[in-house]
């Protein structure tokens, strides 16, 4: 079991009588890249501020290597933050700027000077020293912001949606990028954003928050396998979320009445709360032709195709199941598949581990 | 080649009106100043180099103010209390300035007002207040004398220091709006930055809000300047016979000599010391916009 890094106890921050964020738990070991995941006005900001130590906390405690930091001011933190607008020193130099850190810590010139070189190499800027951050690239400033905030060796990084002013191709660069240098580095991250695939790519832990609370959390193979609440299923990836009018349990399935008459068989659950939704993800879902096979899949279902969509990789199916269910089913294009027409009659099979009930 | 001429013709006529628009734009206050400025101002021009009774052209004027000691005199007063009132203002501006810009508290507004009130009160009216204070038989050396602390009075007025006073506290909102633009402008979050790599409050202002800020900086002593050796009812009021500057002085030449050519040579000084000041701070600033847009010229 690693050290814990940060730890916050029941964190509430409150702006007079509007709580922004209510009743945080999280313990966060060290070396762990974390992301705390969420729309926007979620309360992720706010945290994040907490932990920099620009708001402080209305309640709880907030400790970092066990020693709590509520009366400790930001400069004395050790921790370094990476911002969404880099708020790079547009007057020193790509230098100048990441030896910053270093000159307010009183290091010697010769240790900084190699200190420097190498946080320039890890993020891949060595020979740009001399120049301004205005003759860079925004992809060469988000580099210089990270070699800026990881040269003084912070116990903690907090990145704020730092790829959120890149484009596309260059943001999906920067996540395996960066994944590998806090790999290198074994720094705790702590990146906050409400890119949930952003999120997903890097992360040894998501933390899903919305409305102030932390909703869930947990790898992100298991948030995305199993969401435990509608929201969650929504936010992370694409989800069919149906309502559940009633269930039942049978000898080796629980049986969810959807739509309008409809039964799905799902496993059976823990869930004490009752079940008022099950989530089913597209690509779950598996595209039968008309009448022949299928036997192996707990749920085998009649549908009329109404939409084909082509993404590309895949095609995005709108199967009308009758008894107003409609579902959401992603056919992988291969060389093989034949993407069925509109009106035509299909079969859907979808596996019982695979309908995820829901009880919020 | 007729389909050329087509295609280059629209860009060309476009930029040529961006042109002569906003001139035009200018022309209404272009004809108020060439009546009410510079007709007068020439005319002050051309009296400082013409002979008073023969109405021939004579460098007599100017040579007096070379020679006659008195004049340059109130020349180097006039650029060193316009100097240490634009710093002044500046010093004691920049920490309220700061504090406009950056308070989100509902402070600001109070603090705000309270910048500004002086203007609200009259140039003549502020200046009696400080003659007040600062009289030989004023506030403080009364209060002084009473406690014993001292025998005679202090000379705190009819001096460069109480002009000086005066000047700063005429001239201060003025200071303390250029800088909070200047420093308004800085984004918070290169505060928040140093910050978070170690830098105390101290250190943040060191090294980020005041070398961003040297546009602000520049502005404010300019304006202080220029303000400060154009002024003459508080250098009159606060200065009197015992601190002459040039706005006095001229005034003398023109009402008590009745020595308008003269008044002239001593204006055109004023004049050419403001506008020489103007012209170093204008270069600077731009010598250092143009550093910065040589620097600017990568890829964005």
């Amino acid at each position: 079991m690693n050290a814990l890094d940060i730890e916050l106890v029941s964190v509430s921050k409150s702006y007079a009588s509007m709580a922004v964020v209510r009743d945080i738990d999280l313990a966060i070991p060290q070396g762990e890249f974390v992301s705390i995941l969420g729309p926007s006005g979620c309360g992720k900001t706010t945290t994040l501020n907490m932990i920099a130590g620009f708001t402080a906390p209305s309640r709880g405690d907030i400790r970092i290597k066990g020693r709590s930091q509520v009366r400790v001011p930001p400069e004395r933190r050790n921790i370094g933050l990476v911002f969404q607008n880099y708020a790079l020193f547009p007057h020193m130099t790509v230098t100048e700027n990441v030896a910053f850190g270093l000159k307010m810590k009183g290091v010697r010139r010769e240790e900084a000077e190699t200190t420097v070189k190498s946080a320039l190499r890890s993020v891949h800027l060595e020979g740009m020293g001399k120049r301004y951050p205005r003759e860079l690239s925004g992809g060469q400033q988000q580099r210089v912001a990270l070699a800026r905030a990881i040269a003084p060796r912070p116990s903690v990084l907090l990145l704020d949606e730092p790829l959120s002013n890149l484009d596309l191709k260059l943001r999906e660069a920067m996540r395996i990028e960066l994944k590998d240098i806090q790999q290198q580095l074994g720094m705790t991250f702590v990146y906050v954003t409400h890119d949930q695939e952003e999120a997903m790519a890097m992360s040894d832990r998501v933390v899903v928050m919305w409305q102030g609370a932390i909703a869930q959390e947990g790898q992100p193979a298991a948030l995305y396998r199993e969401p435990n609440s509608r929201f969650v299923a929504d936010f992370i990836g694409k989800s069919n979320i149906l309502a559940v009018a009633s269930t039942a349990t049978q000898a080796a399935h629980l049986e969810l009445a959807v739509g309008d008459g409809l039964m799905l068989k799902a496993r059976k659950t823990e869930l004490s709360a009752a079940i008022r939704y099950c989530s089913i993800r597209p690509e779950s879902i598996a595209v039968l032709p008309s009448g022949v096979g299928g036997n192996g899949f707990a749920n085998l279902l009649n549908a009329t195709v109404r939409r084909v969509v082509n993404l590309g990789a895949a095609f995005e199916i709108d199967a009308d199941l009758g008894s107003d269910v409609r579902l959401h089913v992603l056919l992988r294009a291969t060389r093989a598949s034949v993407p069925p027409s509109v009106g035509d009659a299909i079969r859907l099979g979808i596996e019982d581990a695979d309908i995820q009930p829901l009880s919020a | 080649m007729n389909s050329l001429a087509l295609d280059l013709h629209p860009p060309a006529r476009r930029r040529r009106t961006l042109t002569w628009f906003p001139f035009a734009a200018l022309s209404p206050s272009l004809l108020v100043l060439s009546v009410f400025f510079a007709l007068p101002m020439g005319m002050m021009i051309g009296m400082s180099f013409t002979q008073t009774e023969t109405f021939s052209p004579t460098l007599d004027h100017y040579q007096r103010f070379f020679t006659d000691g008195l004049s340059i005199a109130g020349f180097c007063r006039t650029a060193l209390m316009s100097l240490l009132v634009a710093i002044s203002v500046t010093v004691l501006g920049y920490p309220v300035a700061y504090f406009l810009a950056r308070s989100t508290t509902r402070w600001r507004a109070v603090v705000f007002a309270l910048a500004l009130a002086p203007e609200l009160a009259g140039v003549v009216l502020r200046t009696y207040g400080w003659l007040i204070i600062l009289e030989d038989r004023g506030f403080i050396n009364d209060l002084l004398l009473h406690l014993g602390l001292i025998s005679s009075p202090l000379p705190l007025s009819k001096n460069l220091f109480a002009v000086v006073v005066g000047l700063t506290h005429v001239v201060l909102p003025f200071g303390i709006l250029s800088l909070m633009t200047s420093i308004q402008g800085i984004d918070p979050n290169l505060e928040r930055a140093a910050q978070m790599l170690g830098a105390s409050r101290l250190a943040v202002i060191r090294t980020i809000v005041l070398p961003l800020s040297v546009p602000g900086i520049v502005s404010s002593m300019l304006i202080a300047f220029t303000m400060a050796a154009s002024a003459y009812a508080t250098p009159a009021l606060l200065g009197g016979a015992g601190f002459k500057v040039l706005a006095t002085m001229i005034y003398e030449q023109v009402l008590f000599y009745i020595d308008w050519p003269f008044a002239s040579v001593m204006a055109m000084s004023l004049l050419l010391m403001m506008l020489a000041i103007s012209f170093v701070g204008v270069r600077y600033e731009s010598r250092r916009r143009s550093r910065a847009s040589v620097s600017s010229g990568g890829e964005r």
